[in-house]
């Protein structure tokens, strides 16, 4: 029953898709003013095991879960982010890698709480629990031709999908904003922006805690859509991972980390067929990125030929 | 208008202004000369906010200022333009010039840009050109230019003809007399100690993080050490 070329794990591949694209976003803003955070899989601790307890201990119902989530994880980056940004470059990046560890630690430790180093397991996911509501309601899937796991792949692979969309979309527009030039600004120069009147400080605080919230809503999705969290799914290699997709997309423009992040997350699919030696093609594929895009597959001068391109196919 | 009092600035435990006080008459131009590491720029960023003195005051129109964050400061009405044309290179021109306006809410700021444009034709003509592009003199009108665009009472220059050819230096100078008959106060600093000393009206002579000599421009022009010093002459 069902169309077969619906494939819940293909579904599943591409909600993963998804979430990492938030967290290449999450990378992305705080890139925009010339900071390198490697905090963000920590922030990503935060959103996901709040959502988890909220909705497993306190019967939270799921979105508010997870718009809390990423309120937790951004006051998180404010209290990291105002000591951390007086350092940068490398320092920053090492500051921030070692919070994420801090965090991750506590996670370990706090075993009343966290569950220890097994995690928290029968977290609510998302497209079980709307199966559930609609079934309730007096839908089923079957009506239109769809098995239980066909349907809840999709309806997490949409609601995944949209929020990726969103938040992609909110921080395009941002960078045209006044606080979009004013990150441009600091990236650019902070002593000519300092002289412009910008406050420096607090718009670095500002984007390192959009970073830390964004990463903390990708983590709460995560929770609701994995439905068990522990703490070795936020360690430096996912740190490392997000890092990787502005490193290899492009960290110029917002659009680099995000098809860095869909693109990286799809590849190992893609290498099924020769599974052996995947991580040699990935490392070869990094390798030669480096070599030949030191700047990332995409970069303004790239999105403004694509830009003419279109134009010139429409005229 | 400013008033800088015994103002000690420190570089983690280095002093680098031990005392030092000036005072910036309204509509004057005033220059601050001294030798590399003298203390101007730490000075110059001590009164626009970017550093913070450990002891001493400095009041503007009467007002404390020492201690307030630069943006908090530049809306009072003094705009720096930092040392070695710090534009910002992968913005246009006109991104630039927009940037200088950043602490206003008020309408006039399209008006302004016009009216600096007019005054810097080259900017106009440049104006959808990245910042980066420009020649060094041009970097250098479009950091004044900015700068302007607060609209400031006093401007602060640091060393702004650092590195640029001779008639582009006059240039400069030339766009510092005519910003001070525009009617704003200007507080400058400067190696060129002679162009610098002919556009001022007083002159403060900085050496090791202290005021070693100061007056009226024409009578230090005369002096006897400044003329050994800093004018290689005698």
């Amino acid at each position: 029953m069902g169309p077969e070329w619906i494939n819940p794990y293909h579904l599943q591949v591409a909600s993963f898709a998804f979430i990492n694209v938030i967290l290449g976003v999450s990378i992305y803003v705080t890139l925009a003013t010339g900071q390198l955070s490697l905090g963000n899989a920590g922030f990503m601790g935060i959103g996901a095991y709040a959502a988890a307890l909220l909705s497993t201990r306190y019967g939270c119902p799921i979105p508010a879960g997870i718009v809390l989530g990423g309120l937790f994880a951004g006051i998180a980056g404010i209290l990291v982010g105002i000591p951390s940004l007086r350092l940068s470059g490398v320092y920053l990046a090492i500051a921030t890698l070692g919070s994420g560890e801090v965090l991750r630690a506590v996670l370990v430790n706090w075993e009343s709480l966290t569950g220890g180093a097994v995690g928290i397991a029968a977290i609510p996911q998302m497209g079980r629990v709307l199966l559930s509501r609609a079934r309730e309601a007096g839908f089923a899937p079957e009506s239109i031709g769809l098995r239980n796991n066909q349907f809840i792949g999709i309806s997490v692979f949409l609601i995944l999908f949209v929020c990726a969309f969103l938040a992609v979309l909110f921080f395009l527009r941002l960078g045209r904003t006044r606080v979009g030039r004013a990150y441009a600004a600091i990236k650019l120069d902070e002593k000519a922006a300092e002289a412009a009147g910008i406050p420096v400080t607090y718009y670095k605080v500002l984007a390192f805690s959009q970073g830390a919230m964004l990463a903390g809503f990708a983590g709460a999705l995560y929770a609701h859509t994995t439905s068990f969290v522990s703490p070795s799914d936020f360690t430096y290699h996912r740190a490392v991972e997000i890092l990787v997709f502005a490193v290899f997309g492009g960290s110029e423009h917002l659009l680099g980390p995000v098809f860095g992040a869909a693109f990286l997350t799809m590849l190992p699919e893609a290498l099924r067929s020769v599974s052996d030696y995947r991580d040699i093609l990935y490392g070869i594929l990094l390798v030669l990125t480096m070599v030949f895009r030191p700047q990332g597959v995409l970069d303004p001068p790239l999105l403004r030929g694509f830009a003419r391109f279109r134009r010139k196919g429409k005229a | 208008m400013l008033e800088v009092r015994e103002v000690e600035t420190f570089h983690g435990d280095i002093q680098a202004l031990k005392g030092v006080s000036v005072s910036v008459p309204e509509k004057s131009i005033v220059s601050i000369i001294g030798a590399n590491g003298a203390g101007k720029t730490t000075l110059l960023r001590t009164i626009a906010g970017a550093l913070a003195p450990r002891s001493g005051t400095v009041s503007f129109l009467g007002e404390p200022i020492a201690g307030l964050p630069p943006h908090r400061i530049l809306r009072r009405g003094i705009a720096l333009v930092p040392e070695g044309r710090a534009i910002l290179a992968r913005l246009t021109v006109r991104e630039n010039l927009e940037m200088g306006a950043f602490v206003r809410k008020d309408p006039g700021v399209a008006a302004d840009m016009e009216r600096l444009m007019d005054r810097f034709p080259i900017l106009r003509e440049r104006q959808g050109q990245l910042g980066g592009s420009l020649s060094g003199g041009e970097q250098q009108m479009l950091a004044i230019a900015r700068a302007l665009m607060s609209s400031p009472r006093l401007l602060l220059l640091d060393e702004p003809t650092l590195g640029l050819a001779p008639l582009v230096v006059s240039e400069i100078f030339r766009t510092i007399r005519q910003i001070h008959a525009a009617g704003t106060t200007v507080l400058l600093v400067e190696q060129n100690v002679k162009q610098a000393m002919k556009v001022s009206s007083c002159t403060y002579v900085l050496e090791t993080g202290r005021i070693v000599l100061s007056g009226p421009s024409a009578e230090l022009l005369e002096e006897p050490r400044i003329k050994a010093s800093y004018l290689g002459q005698g």
